[in-house]
Order: C-alpha cells, then sequence, then structure tokens
C-alpha cells in the first residue's frame, strides 16, 4: 500500500505556539484552525493556587465573544480580507478557524488578534445573553433533543456532561465579563493552543513574518484546570419515558463506561477496537441487523454513535421502534452473542476503514479537524490508522469483553404525545 | 414520483447477484468502502435520477483488480436489479419511516405547510413527502416501468479525479442505447399568486417566521448574478443587513438570513424569533426590505457581498460537489464552467444594478410557524 501521510511540517513560533502545516498539493482553498483545550466540560480555572469554579457554557460563550471588537465583529475584517470564518466549542476544546484562497497571512494575524487580545465589553456580555438563549431556545424545540438530553442527565447526573455545551438558561443569563476575561487569561495562551493550516502554501514567509511580530499576550498566572465532577456512581434510573410531538416512538440507549487507563495510547487502543466492535456488531454488514430489519424489531433509522473522549466514553443506540422492550432485548442480545464477529468480516472492516480514511484526505477540513482531535492526546490520524493495521480479531472481542463487563445503561424512550 | 423514489430505494438495497442487504454492502466494504448511492431529484419539471460511485484509487491500495471490481459493481446496480414483493413492501416501510420521523420536525412542518399551501399548482412543485396513499398503491409492474423508462433515459455521466482507467465510458457502453440524447433545459418561468396564510401555532419556544418574495427571473436572466448580490447583501451570511440588524444590533435571533430558490423564482427570508420579539422582527425585515428597495445602505456593505460571494466560488473550486454541478451546468444549463467571467461580472455590479433587481421582487407572502404570537396582529 502507498504510503497514506501527507507531508508536513512543525513550527514553534516565538517559542511559544506550535504551528503545524499539513500541504494539500494543487489546493487553492486554505484551511487554518487554532484550538484551545477548553470545552463544555471545563468547569473551573486556577488563580491563586485554588480552584476557581466557572459556570456551564462559559466556554462557548467565550467562544461568541471573542468575535467582538469594542462592540464590532471582527468577522466583516476577515470578509474583507476574502476569509470565512467561523468557530465550534465541543466538550473538550473551542476551535476557531477561517478558510479563504488569498491573503492568508493577513487572515492568520486576525485569527491570532481575534483569540489572543479579544476586545470584547461588558455591554457585549450582556447583548450577547439575547442571542445565546436564542440559540438555546431553538433547540428545546426538537424532540430528539429533548430525549438525548433526559438520556445524559441520567447517565452523569451532576456530571458536567449532563449540561449542554451552550449551559443552561439560567448559567447564560448568569454570565458576566470578568468570568469571562478571567478564562481568557487562564486557556488563551499560545503555549496551550495549536494552529494547524492545510493548503498548497509557500509557508517559509508567513513562518517568518509570525516570528518577528508581537501577537501573544504576556504569560498569565491564572492556568486552566483539568476536568472535574465526579461522575455518580450509579445512573438515576434505568428506563425513562419522556412525551414529544412525533409520531413514533423511538428508542435511545447509552451505555457509560468509566475505564481507567495506563496511556493515551492504551485508551486510544481501546477505544478503536470497541469502535470496530461496534462496526461489527451493528453496521449494514451484519448479519444480525438485517435480520432484526426483516422482522420489524428495528427499522432503518437504526444507529449506533460512539462518543468516545479522555474523560467521557459513550455508546449511544437508537431507533424508531414499534415495541421498546423486545428492541431492547435483542440489543443486549447482540452485544452478549456477538453474532457476525468472524475474521473475514474483521479483515473486511479493516479495509473498509483504509477506504474511509482516504475518503477524508480529500476534505481539508476533515483533515485539520482530526489532526486536532488527536493532538489533544499527542498522536496523529496516521497512527491510528496503523494501529488498526496491527490490530487482531482477539483485541476487538477483548474490548467488547471488557465493555461488557463494566458498563452502565439506561434508556430513554420517546413517545408521541397523548 | 415515489415511485422512483421506491426505485432508486430498491436498486441501492440489493440485486439478483446479491439477494441481501448484507452481502451486498459486504461486497463493496471490501473494495475499500467503495460507495454506490443512487439519487432522486428534480431539475424544473424533469426527474433527475443520479447514481453515483465513489471509490479508492487503485494504486493508492495496491490493488490491480479493484477497478474491474468497482465497475462490475457499478453495473450490477444498475443492470441487475432484483424487484421481488417483499423488497418492495421493505421499501415502502422505510419510506413511510422515514417521513414519519421527518413529521418531528418543526421545521420540516412549518416548510411542508408553506410549499403546499404556495406552490401547489406550481408545474415544478415536488411534494416534501407524498400520501401514503401514494405510496401504497405502487406496484411491482409500477417499478418494472420506471426501471424501463430510466434505462432508455437520456443519460450524461460525469467522472472526476484521477484515474487510470476510464471506467465512466466503459459503464457506458455496457448500457443499453438511450431513446434520445440528453438536451438542454429550456429556462422556464411561472408566476407565483400573492397568498395571505394565516399562522400555524405549534407547542414551540420559537416562531420560525417566512417573507417570501418573487424574483420574476429566470436562471438565463442576465441579471441572476446580481440577484445572488442582493441575496448576499440582505441575508447571506454573517455581514448581511438580516444579520448585522435582527441578530449583531436588535440580539433577536440566534438564525436568521435569506435564501434564492431558483426552481420556483422565489427569494426567502427566515428567521427563528421568540414570540416577544415577533413584532419587532417583522418590522425590521420590511425596514430592511425598504432599504434595499432605495439603495439606502452602505455602498462598502455592497462590496462586501460582491467579495464574498466572489471569494465563495474561489473556495468551492477545490469541492467535489460544486465541481460536479458546474460541469452540469455548463453542458445542460448553457452556464460557463470556468467562473472568470462570471467573477468579473459580479465585480462589475453596481448600487444601481442591484436597485433595479430589487425594484422587480414582488411581495408574495408571510407566514408564521409555531409559538403563539405575543400579539395576536400580523403585519
Amino acid at each position: 500500500m502507498q504510503t497514506l501521510r501527507l507531508p508536513e511540517q512543525t513550527w514553534r513560533i516565538q517559542d511559544r505556539l506550535t504551528l503545524k502545516y499539513i500541504r494539500r498539493a494543487g489546493y487553492q482553498k486554505t484551511y487554518a484552525m487554532i484550538t484551545f483545550p477548553i470545552g463544555g466540560l471545563h468547569r473551573h480555572v486556577i488563580k491563586d493556587g485554588k480552584h476557581v469554579p466557572i459556570p456551564a457554557g462559559a466556554a462557548h460563550f467565550l467562544e461568541h465573544k471573542c468575535f467582538e471588537d469594542d462592540g464590532a465583529e471582527l468577522t466583516a475584517v476577515f470578509a474583507q480580507q476574502g476569509a470565512s470564518v467561523n468557530a465550534f466549542t465541543s466538550p473538550f476544546q473551542t476551535s476557531y478557524l477561517f478558510e479563504t484562497t488569498e491573503q492568508v497571512l493577513a487572515n492568520i494575524k486576525t485569527l491570532l488578534k481575534l483569540v489572543f487580545f479579544p476586545n470584547f465589553t461588558p455591554e457585549g456580555v450582556d447583548n450577547e445573553k439575547g442571542i445565546i438563549t436564542e440559540e438555546w431556545a431553538s433547540s428545546q424545540d426538537n424532540p430528539f433533543y429533548t430525549q438525548y438530553h433526559t438520556l445524559l442527565e441520567t447517565l452523569y447526573e451532576d456530571h458536567p456532561f449532563s449540561t449542554d455545551i451552550i449551559g443552561t438558561k439560567e448559567s447564560i443569563n448568569a454570565m458576566d465579563y470578568d468570568t469571562l476575561s478571567m478564562i481568557h487569561q487562564a486557556v488563551y495562551q499560545p503555549e496551550h493552543a495549536t494552529l494547524i493550516i492545510s493548503g498548497d502554501l509557500d509557508m517559509a514567509p508567513i513562518v517568518n513574518a509570525l516570528s518577528g511580530l508581537d501577537l501573544f499576550p504576556q504569560p498569565s498566572s491564572v492556568t486552566p484546570a483539568s476536568i472535574k465532577g465526579a461522575k455518580p456512581p450509579v445512573i438515576k434510573a434505568p428506563t425513562i419515558s419522556v412525551d414529544g410531538d412525533v409520531y413514533a416512538s423511538y428508542w435511545l440507549q447509552g451505555y457509560r463506561l468509566d475505564l481507567t487507563f495506563d496511556s493515551p495510547e492504551a485508551r486510544l487502543k481501546y477505544y478503536l477496537a470497541l469502535e470496530i466492535g461496534c462496526d461489527m456488531l451493528f453496521d449494514q454488514t451484519s448479519p444480525w441487523v438485517e435480520t432484526m430489519q426483516d422482522q420489524g424489531v428495528i427499522n432503518d433509522s437504526f444507529d449506533v454513535d460512539l462518543t468516545l473522549y479522555p474523560e467521557v466514553a459513550l455508546i449511544l443506540i437508537s431507533t424508531q421502534v414499534k415495541d421498546p422492550e423486545v428492541t431492547k432485548q435483542a440489543v443486549d442480545a447482540q452485544f452478549k452473542n456477538r453474532e457476525g464477529l468472524t475474521e473475514a468480516r474483521f479483515e473486511m472492516q479493516k479495509k473498509a476503514n483504509i477506504g474511509s480514511f482516504i475518503y477524508g484526505l480529500d476534505s481539508l477540513q476533515g483533515t485539520v479537524r482530526n489532526t486536532a482531535f488527536y493532538l489533544m492526546d499527542g498522536v496523529t490520524p496516521y497512527d491510528l490508522l496503523d494501529m488498526q493495521m496491527t490490530m487482531t480479531l482477539e483485541d476487538v472481542l477483548d474490548a467488547l469483553t471488557q465493555f461488557h463487563a463494566s458498563y452502565m445503561k439506561a434508556d430513554v424512550i420517546l413517545n408521541p404525545r397523548a | 414520483m415515489v415511485t422512483y423514489r421506491l426505485l432508486m430505494g430498491m436498486l441501492r438495497a440489493k440485486n439478483q447477484r446479491f439477494s441481501s442487504k448484507t452481502a451486498w454492502n459486504s461486497h463493496l466494504e471490501k473494495m475499500y468502502h467503495l460507495q454506490l448511492s443512487t439519487h432522486m431529484g428534480g431539475v424544473l419539471n424533469t426527474y433527475e435520477l443520479r447514481v453515483s460511485m465513489r471509490m479508492v484509487q487503485a494504486a493508492m491500495v495496491d490493488d490491480a483488480t479493484l477497478n474491474d471490481q468497482a465497475l462490475d459493481a457499478l453495473e450490477t446496480l444498475v443492470l441487475k436489479p432484483l424487484f421481488d414483493a417483499q423488497s418492495l413492501a421493505q421499501e415502502k416501510q422505510f419510506l413511510t419511516d422515514e417521513w414519519t420521523t421527518k413529521r418531528a420536525s418543526k421545521s420540516f412542518q412549518a416548510v411542508k405547510h408553506l410549499s403546499e399551501q404556495l406552490l401547489a399548482e406550481h408545474p415544478y412543485y415536488t411534494p416534501l413527502v407524498e400520501s401514503q396513499a401514494a405510496l401504497d398503491a405502487v406496484t411491482l409492474d409500477a417499478i418494472h416501468d420506471a426501471y424501463h423508462t430510466l434505462l432508455s433515459a437520456p443519460r450524461v455521466l460525469m467522472q472526476l479525479g484521477p484515474t487510470d482507467r476510464d471506467l465512466g465510458t466503459e459503464f457506458l457502453t455496457r448500457l443499453p442505447v438511450p431513446k434520445a440524447p440528453m438536451r438542454r433545459f429550456d429556462a422556464q418561468y411561472f408566476s407565483l399568486k400573492p397568498l395571505t396564510l394565516a399562522p400555524l401555532e405549534d407547542r414551540m419556544k420559537q416562531t420560525i417566521m417566512f417573507d417570501v418574495y418573487e424574483t420574476h427571473m429566470r436562471d438565463d436572466d442576465p441579471d441572476r448574478d446580481a440577484l445572488m448580490i442582493l441575496n448576499q447583501l440582505l441575508g447571506g451570511d454573517s455581514e448581511s443587513m438580516l444579520f448585522k440588524t435582527i441578530r449583531e444590533t436588535h440580539n433577536m435571533a440566534y438564525s436568521v438570513g435569506s435564501v434564492l430558490i431558483s426552481q420556483y423564482g422565489m427569494l426567502m427570508i427566515q428567521g427563528m424569533i421568540s414570540p416577544h420579539n415577533q413584532t419587532a422582527y417583522q418590522e425590521a425585515v420590511y425596514v430592511l426590505m425598504d432599504q434595499l428597495l432605495k439603495g439606502d445602505y452602505a455602498v462598502d456593505d455592497l462590496e462586501l457581498a460582491k467579495q464574498s460571494a466572489i471569494e465563495r466560488i474561489k473556495r468551492n473550486h477545490d469541492a467535489r460537489s460544486a465541481l460536479m454541478g458546474r460541469a452540469f451546468n455548463h453542458v445542460y444549463r448553457n452556464q460557463p464552467f470556468d467562473q472568470t467571467a462570471r467573477i468579473n461580472a459580479i465585480r462589475a455590479i453596481d448600487q444601481a444594478t442591484i436597485t433595479n433587481v430589487a425594484q422587480k421582487l414582488t411581495y408574495v407572502t408571510s407566514f408564521q410557524y409555531g409559538a403563539a404570537h405575543a400579539n395576536s396582529e400580523t403585519a
């Protein structure tokens, strides 16, 4: 097999910011993204040696406010420089990105100004509450959102994962300028960030220019804290029913995993084996899936989703159902009996995953985002591919055995309103 | 139309060589996740049925047989269909379940109601979902007839990406000869009738608010790019008049913007608005439309809208779907493949041109779906 590695280079700008460049020859577009280690799960910073709590939704709120430039919006500057800018907050990270076909250096400088020297105001913070409250309200009208969050509250009662990244209506309204400034000071330091750029660029002049500019804030005495919040030892309820404006019943089951690992590599290898195992048990090549569809136990909406982060690991299984109890028993039995986990299907799965990896290389956005995600653990997507190539069916079976021995589960049934 | 939807689903699901979904999907996975998909859409009043294949380069995985295998899989999907009563019943059930889930979306309900009221008589109208009775009435004979229509229909093949073999042309030689060559689409135009629509209440925290205008512009209109810029200026992105006014100045919405729906010659403004802001939102929209009509906005805003639109065209240069779309529109809708002339034309658009296009817009309707209005009067 040809090497699938794209050419990469890494620099340390002014000995403070890590810059990684992934070259895509022939691409007209450049995609750049800077990522900070704060997300919806972070609820503390360390100030004067003490843990200072921060409210739910703070990382997301700060993401909005970094775009403010004393009442104006920095998005206009990107637009004038031919770029489209955006940002997103995940449970673990906040990322700011732009894509452009021109003025790459000018846009990088604007991006660094946006994240390191935001110019938001107390009045701007108050105004933003209305916008974010509307964002919160729009998700409340979706019955599947209600079902999902009911499940998280059941599995992770009082843990930050049970609250939306946006926060709650109350925490949004309680946000203030000083809190956001303190979080910014703690987390938005170049030492904590990674800037990843992909495109077809001559990087030398860009790196030279960045090395000679005054780009970064003074180091801060406030620092980010790791995620705090004990996971509840038991789940709130094994089964919950909720009503919504739906016209059939929908079943969502979550399996919470609280495993500990010796190293990030061990965790990633376990997660990968678990992911392959779930694919083999439940994807469109699984004989079990076709049998269950034929019998009407599940339908075409049947889906398995894995949320695998360092602190949180959750497998979600969902489908439209006629009888939730029959579906639940069938899924549990498949986890136990592992129908279809043969060597031949394992080799097929490996080939399929190589294909998916190659498709992913077509996308600058996907390449950069994947690289940023795995950098959190100090590895690259290629390391994951290498891990996969050396993995055996036995690794997958072991992972499923460990999963079966350690999960806690709950399900939420969404029924049509009477 | 539902017959063709079922047909495309049945083609994708299984075939005479692989009579179970599991066997067929496994066969494709072994070819490094070969992606075969089917799609049904519409161009004006013509159905467009699309079969797509995406494959990795054989050289990247050192598999000398991959091209032949992929070609064989594509041929199997198109030429060896399996039409039986069980498969048809299963596809019908999948569509029924899919429609049931779609109905749970408030925005789907809103758009469905609006389009049914506004467009039911329109010759290009394609319903978002069809009736259960229409679905139930489809027979196996109808599927066979639709399949033979598909095989003899005018066709076009598009191929993108580096390849060591012209698989597309090889595939075409294996298909029956079509009855007629693909023809260019005539740009047709039908008028929309102004309409008064009562708000529809639903159990929601917000209301989805629509304002619809007719553009009176066909796809081949020399001012179609000016219309695109007008939309960009009005509600195309975060620098638009709607976004800056409704969201950034008045903090009344998270989501607000406008879109052009060229199929129906429509410009549609849409916002997700809480009840206490509905009246102020509606007034703000009318003020912005009035400003657009009078040219009462900064020239710099127009220049920014033009630049954003140009940059979007340039950024899409690398995008697979955009490349395919440009190739199709070039051959069958007489639009240029190379975008240089279009970019230059956009650069030349001035305020007078935008005002001219704005003055052609006519108000069609407004519609609100969701939470009850804090004040029951609607503009």
